[in-house]
């Protein structure tokens, strides 16, 4: 696959390649993990492999370190080849999800092992270890053993750990996975920073789509150990290239049905439904993606000739989320939208309450057959 | 039959239901007494009787030794075979004795060799069973490492005795391969294999579990930090097992210091450990007292050994490196 995104800045779109994956394919007995994968990852830039559980992802994350051999393709690291080369030549890190922290070590003898094995002198080694734990924020741990530490201590030590020695790459396999949801999104925007202070090369595995929005330059989306599509985050949301992709990322209604071209306008007619779609739009079957957070409820009787689509429905559950309202509501009598609307919205609904669900026609991707 | 039922059947039948009713029911109330305190007890402490009949057996273990350790503080009348008064006499008879001090330098000597050759030998055999990935292989590796625990003592070390012997496959091989046959029937290196091989299975099946527990990830984020495969062997796997590998030496120690079989047959009684040393006294002198005394100090020697290794193996080590506060 050709790397054609835009990237989102342009200071990593002129920047040599980091990691480059031609044709890499990996198996496991007989089956496929890794089919044909090409990649490109440039210096400086912050890559996610996003896909769910068995999507290949950790699999191309181990090929990149060395820790398995790919059946066929080739791996190169700073346009080197890493054919034959054990993980422990490739100048790279790798953060696993269960931290891999050496429980008989303390944190400060942690954080040295990679200075050691490199065999640095042992006052730059307690110098690095000191700033490393400035770097991650913290003071007075050196002394103390894994087991004393908490969950957000391990990660920001295994961190460290990786970081020492101020590596080409660094690979995150999931690391976050295992934190509670206010600890991970601090570890987030933790990664973020780090990201920006030290500006190592960073891909990262995740089955989190919003982790992956909100911390990468560049998101592949893997499916059955394939790359099924790649680029900025944004632009992936807003143009899913399949079905797949398009329900991965959300949790959005997909409706199957034909688009028309009638009065100069296309129409998108799904059983009874009619809705407008763009101007963009192909002619022939096609997939509509409506995505919880792009529509609104609009209460009956308010004007609605400002949304380009307005259909009628009743709410079959409503419950306040902390951020806003989750909806479920049915449409045209048998099909069940999720609305989520924002605190903003000062909207309450309730279940059995008549509502309108409106959207414009780019806020909703369509997606012709051919691609999906 | 249980009293209620009796005095059920016994009240329909005739007219003295009364008078044997109550008679049962006494005994009735008494039955339920005592049913109820047992299931009390058994709901409360049932787990914990299950270990009495194997407690038993180290019950009698301890008094047979409380026995022996009497019988080596009494002077003895060789003539009449009798003890007679409470004396120090058969421990200084002991260590004084020549045959003993040799005896228990090669004993000290080879217990502690063997026992670290065994360790070292299990280590890897274990890692290879936990981490090959053929079965079959694994089932092969498994039963070879256990074969001499399938055998007899005593079959085992005539197995060796004819492979070591002047007939054996040894001074064949050494005879095609135009070298001179090694003569190791009644040497120490004949005892050392011996007991080495009967050490290698107990410190297998010890250290098993330890690396069952191991975290396979921890040697691959070795690897990444830069670690070599021996590195991360010496530096992040080994010392992991070290409370297991202390352990499976301190098993080894007590078994090789008590072995007996291999010193009688390999090394052709002039081999001798404090085992055949002991035997001999005993059985051969029947001079209880001192063979008594030769026990009470072999188990106080392996019990003392023991615990120093497995001291040894839970010891921290001193940290070696100190960052001091970060700034």
């Amino acid at each position: 696959m050709a790397d054609t995104t835009n990237y989102p800045t342009g200071r990593q779109a002129d920047s040599a390649l980091m990691v480059e994956l031609r044709g890499v394919s990996k198996s496991f007995g007989d089956v496929a993990a890794v089919v044909d994968v090409d990649l490109k990852v440039r210096e400086g830039e912050f890559f996610t492999l996003l896909g769910p559980s068995g999507s290949g992802k950790t699999t191309v994350l181990r090929l990149i370190a060395g820790l398995l051999d790919p059946d066929a393709g080739e791996i190169l690291i700073a346009q080197t080849s890493m054919r034959g080369k054990p993980p422990y030549e490739r100048d790279l890190a790798v953060v696993f999800q269960s931290l891999a922290l050496f429980p008989h070590m303390s944190v400060a003898e942690n954080i040295a092992f990679p200075l050691r094995m490199r065999r640095r002198p042992r006052a730059g080694i307690q110098a690095a270890v000191r700033d490393a734990l400035a770097l991650m924020q913290l003071p007075d741990i050196g002394s103390r053993r894994i087991t004393e530490l908490s969950g957000g201590q391990r990660q920001r030590v295994a961190l460290a750990r990786s970081l020492v020695y101020r590596p080409n790459l660094l690979l995150l396999d999931e690391p976050l996975s295992a934190l509670d949801r206010r600890l991970r999104e601090d570890m987030q925007l933790e990664l973020t920073r780090l990201h920006k202070e030290v500006g190592v090369t960073i891909i990262n595995v995740t089955h989190d789509q919003r982790e992956a929005l909100l911390l990468s330059d560049r998101v592949a989306v893997m499916h059955e150990g394939r790359i099924v599509q790649s680029g900025q985050g944004r632009d992936i949301y807003d143009g899913p290239a399949s079905e797949f992709v398009a329900s991965f990322l959300g949790d959005p209604l997909l409706i199957r049905g034909e688009i028309r071209r009638s009065t100069g306008r296309y129409i998108f007619e799904a059983g009874s439904l009619r809705l407008r779609v763009g101007s963009d739009a192909r002619e022939g079957r096609a997939v509509v993606v409506l995505r919880p957070e792009q529509l609104r409820l609009v209460l009956p009787g308010e004007d609605t000739t400002r949304w380009d689509n307005a259909l009628p429905g009743i709410v079959k559950f409503a419950a306040f989320d902390g951020t806003g309202f989750f909806a479920q509501v049915v449409i045209e009598g048998e099909r069940t939208v999720t609305v989520h609307t924002t605190v903003r919205d000062k909207l309450e609904v309730a279940e059995g309450d008549h509502v309108i669900v409106a959207w414009n026609t780019d806020e909703a991707a369509v997606l012709s057959q051919e691609e999906s | 039959m249980h009293s209620s039922e009796v005095a059920i059947s016994t009240r329909s039948g005739s007219g003295t239901a009364t008078s044997v009713g109550i008679g049962w029911r006494i005994i009735d109330m008494l039955i339920s007494v005592r049913r109820s305190a047992i299931g009390v007890r058994m709901r409360k402490h049932g787990s914990s009787l299950l270990v009495l009949p194997a407690l038993s057996v180290v019950a009698i273990l301890v008094a047979g030794i409380g026995v022996l350790a009497w019988d080596s503080l009494h002077t003895f009348n060789a003539f009449y075979a009798t003890l007679g008064n409470l004396s120090l006499t058969q421990y200084a008879s002991t260590v004084t004795d020549p045959q003993f001090k040799v005896d228990i330098v090669r004993t000290l000597a080879m217990g502690s060799l063997t026992s670290v050759v065994a360790v070292t030998l299990a280590l890897p055999v274990a890692l290879v069973i936990t981490r090959s990935k053929s079965r079959l292989f694994r089932l092969a590796l498994l039963i070879v490492t256990f074969v001499p625990w399938l055998t007899g003592d005593i079959t085992r070390t005539f197995g060796w005795l004819v492979v070591l012997g002047p007939r054996g496959p040894l001074v064949w091989l050494c005879n095609q391969l135009g070298i001179a046959p090694p003569s190791l029937i009644a040497t120490l290196w004949a005892v050392g294999f011996g007991t080495v091989q009967v050490l290698v299975p107990p410190a297998v099946v010890i250290l098993l579990p330890a690396i069952l527990r191991l975290d396979p990830e921890l040697e691959y984020a070795a690897n990444t930090l830069g670690a070599r495969p021996y590195q991360a062997f010496l530096r992040v796997t080994l010392p992991q097992l070290r409370v297991a590998c202390f352990g499976a030496l301190a098993a080894c120690w007590a078994l090789g210091m008590g072995d007996f079989a291999d010193p009688q047959i390999l090394g052709q009684g002039v081999r001798d450990y404090l085992a055949n040393f002991l035997q001999n006294r005993y059985l051969e002198l029947g001079d209880v007292p001192q063979g008594a005394a030769t026990g009470v100090i072999l188990i106080v020697l392996v019990t003392l050994g023991a615990a120093l290794i497995l001291t040894l193996g839970r010891l921290r080590w001193p940290r070696r490196l100190s960052v001091g506060r970060v700034r």
